[in-house]
């Protein structure tokens, strides 16, 4: 791990945070920027060469919508973790995985395609209607909030898998007493 | 499954006015019909010696029982009572006192203990109702062979102040149970608008069978046609507006040859007003609207500030027909930014949208859904409107409307305000126009990067609804009323020769389908834009090109576009079952 940074939490929030001040998405310094990892972790600063990666978005806004379920699968393959399962049902048709969040709590996220966005589901732990959507960014049916717009979804598969990711992370802080971290709109309860 | 018990909608705006709009705690009496779980009145114990969690009932409120079980018709159903938040449960005291109750009532089947507490930000069970700024949670005790048993029950609410209100009738007072030959029945006196003084005596399947209605001043009861297929609140008013025509019809006929030797010219506005009242809403826009509006249906989801005050305009203008879906209330802090008034606080936002658009055009058809836009079958809803408007403020409402609309080929509008209602949007999406999704992905993005910085309506990064902010009604209007001529438009057909039909058609045509305002001086990007210009300070617009993306699932090429309907959302619980099967 020489020349990556693996997370510090604060500078995770600090990334996201200034990215939203910004309005940056994407931002194109790496040391602005967040990636995922295919196993779900987290990096900052410079990436590690040589392995599937997916860009996170930064802001809360989602600005395209496009849909190849062809290509999702052959994406997913590459770039979500190993035991990712594709379930093929008539009133659920997506992607389940788990992963390990960055304070080693396992996750089990079910991402779909709801006509106009990807959205993602909390599986494990059962934490839907117990956190308030506010608080943690999950609805009651145990959807994620993962953006301002598209219906809280996000355009792709990529950006709601690393999104689903951060969020990971940020329940983790949540779980643990405090405000999520990764949202300026939770920045009052900071006191900041 | 609950037992149900019915509630009077007057009663619980009593309890809430009286108990829930104070601290803990507070109690009272509940009466009702003899026999029936059927709740019909309240009586407020305000002179109990109460604590911040503690209610006990006074002599007085025994007294005033017995004084009204003498009285009246209506007998002894139980005690409400309030408590401290977070705590919406009968407590182990109250029990004792239930199965004391029961012990002293011997006629009582079931004594009713409903719990108010100020508990509004968690969602409501079954046995739970919420008015105002109070949370019902409805119990009943009943006997049991070892003492009693406690259960939640679930109240039916009926909605007999809301019926006689949306009839325009005024009651003197509250509906009191009176025995008539045997059977309890409530009975108020009331002003029906073109009927006069009536009585009106409700049975207890009332509003399932129609009310009996004694005029004061005539020859027994009016027949009133009664629609079950109509939704219960319209009920009451919709068989008096019948009933009120099928009389105007009568009088016409009468008045047929006086009429025609008179002249047209002799009628009084009064009376065209009664006999068609939308003939006059045309009378001032000539050239500009087409009476073609009288046969036009506009579906508006969404019904606060913006979508109250489009309800209102385009029933003014002559749409003839509203379909209105909110799921929430009318609540005191919407009095001032919106079309509704004090007396609405506590009806549904859909019903009272609906009450302004018949006070207006009380020959209009309003169909109302107090329901979310999950919980309504958006396919059906958007086929039956001409014109769509979305004016929620929940996005993902928003990109699921809009989709449904763009896939039945129904153009829609979209109203949107920006942060402290300095600024708005107004979006149109038809058929060869770019959808709402590109829409505001492809602008909002551009203006994002350009440096112009986020004007767009902040939304809480939890709920996604958005955040409600100060801003001025003046503002909040400015922009609706874009969007209100914008459906007037829409409403036409493109080659309508008439000035809202060019405007809008116009739009279309020339794909600026995104217009931007701004209302304050030097706002945002037009104090960039328009530096060179002068004699500038507030209310400018700019109308954007926006081009739909060719992969996008509502607007794209028709052969990768999805269909709404087809994407119901997953059932987490579902998932696990699959996962775990797997
Ligand atoms: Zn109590
Ligand atoms: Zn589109």
């Amino acid at each position: 791990m020489s020349d990556v940074e693996r997370t510090d939490l604060n500078r995770l929030r600090d990334i996201i945070r200034s990215a939203q001040q910004q309005g940056d998405q994407y931002p194109v310094d790496p040391k602005a920027r967040i990636t995922v990892g295919s196993e779900g972790e987290i990096y900052t600063g410079v990436v590690p060469a040589g392995r599937p990666l997916s860009r996170v978005q930064h802001g809360t806004f989602a600005a395209r919508v496009r849909v190849r379920e062809v290509e999702d699968l052959r994406w997913a393959a590459m770039h979500m973790p190993r035991n990712t399962q594709f379930i093929d049902h008539r009133d659920a048709r997506g992607w389940c995985y788990s992963f390990l969040s960055q304070m080693g709590r396992p996750y089990t996220m079910f991402a779909y395609f709801d006509g106009t966005s990807y959205q993602v589901k909390l599986v494990e732990p059962r934490l839907e209607g117990l956190v308030g959507a506010h608080a943690g960014h999950l609805y009651a049916n145990g959807r994620l909030c993962l953006s301002q717009s598209g219906g809280s979804g996000q355009p792709t598969l990529e950006e709601a898998y690393s999104k689903s990711v951060l969020w990971a992370t940020g329940m983790d802080v949540v779980l643990a007493g405090h405000p999520f971290p990764f949202s300026t709109n939770n920045e009052f309860e900071y006191g900041l | 499954m609950l037992t149900p018990v019915r509630v009077a909608d007057f009663v619980l705006d009593a309890i809430a006015a009286r108990v829930g709009a104070v601290e803990p705690e507070q109690g009272g009496a509940l009466l009702g019909l003899p026999g029936l779980d059927y709740v019909t009145e309240f009586i407020h114990d305000g002179g109990a010696a109460t604590t911040g969690t503690r209610y006990q009932n006074t002599d007085w409120l025994i007294a005033a029982i017995g004084a009204r079980e003498a009285a009246t018709a209506a007998r002894f159903k139980g005690i409400v009572h309030s408590h401290p938040r977070g705590m919406p449960v009968p407590s182990s005291q109250d029990q004792a006192e239930y199965a004391e109750s029961l012990r002293l009532n011997p006629l009582l089947a079931r004594y009713l203990a409903p719990i108010v507490t100020h508990d509004v930000d968690t969602p409501l069970a079954g046995h739970e109702v919420r008015l105002g700024p109070a949370r019902i949670s409805f119990y009943g005790a009943e006997r049991a062979s070892d003492g009693f048993v406690l259960a939640p029950v679930r109240p039916v609410v009926v909605p007999v102040a809301r019926m006689l209100r949306r009839a325009g009738a005024r009651p003197e007072g509250d509906p009191a149970a009176i025995d008539v030959e045997g059977t309890t029945l409530l009975a108020t006196h009331a002003q029906l608008p073109g009927l006069g003084a009536v009585t009106l005596l409700l049975g207890a399947d009332f509003p399932a069978t129609a009310p009996i209605v004694l005029p004061e001043h005539g020859d027994g009861p009016l027949a009133l046609g009664w629609d079950l297929g109509v939704p219960a609140v319209e009920r009451l008013a919709g068989a008096v507006l019948a009933l009120r025509r099928g009389r105007a019809r009568d009088r016409e006929g009468r008045d047929a040859s006086h009429r025609v030797e008179a002249g047209a010219e002799d009628q009084t506005a009064t009376e065209t007003v009664r006999r068609d009242p939308a003939a006059l809403l045309f009378a001032r826009t000539e050239g500009i609207l087409l009476p073609t509006l009288a046969d036009r249906s506009v579906l508006i989801v969404g019904a606060g500030s913006v979508g109250s005050y489009l309800a209102e305009v385009l029933a003014r203008s002559g749409v003839g027909a509203f379909t209105i879906v909110d799921p929430d209330d009318v609540e005191a802090v919407n009095v001032g930014r919106s079309a509704y008034r004090v007396a609405d606080v506590g009806l549904g936002k859909a019903f009272a949208a609906a009450e302004i658009v018949l006070a207006v055009n009380p020959s209009a058809r309003a169909g109302v859904h107090a329901a979310r836009h999950e919980d309504v079958d958006l396919a059906a809803l958007v086929t039956q409107a001409d014109v769509v408007v979305v004016a929620t403020d929940d996005p993902q409402a928003q990109a699921r409307v809009g989709h449904f609309a763009y896939r039945a080929g129904r153009p829609a509008v979209f109203p949107g305000l920006y942060q402290g209602a300095q600024g708005g949007e107004v979006i149109i999406a038809a058929e060869g126009s770019a959808c709402f999704a590109c829409a505001t992905g492809g602008v909002r993005a551009d203006l994002q990067e350009t440096g112009s910085g986020e004007v767009a309506a902040r939304t809480d990064y939890g709920t996604g609804r958005l955040i409600a902010e100060p801003g001025l009604l003046t503002d909040v209007h400015h922009v609706a009323a874009i969007a209100a001529k914008a459906a007037l438009g829409l409403l036409h057909s493109p080659d309508d020769d008439v000035a809202a039909a060019r405007f809008a058609h116009g739009i279309l045509k020339a794909g600026t389908t995104y217009a931007v305002f701004g209302h304050e001086p030097d706002y945002w990007i037009f104090a960039e834009l328009m530096r060179a210009t002068p004699a500038q300070y507030a209310y400018q617009s700019l109308w954007l090109t926006v081009s739909g993306r060719s992969d996008c699932p509502v607007c794209g090429d028709p052969a990768g576009r999805t269909d709404p309907s087809a994407s119901q959302e997953p059932d987490v619980d579902l998932i696990r079952a699959l996962r775990d099967g797997a």
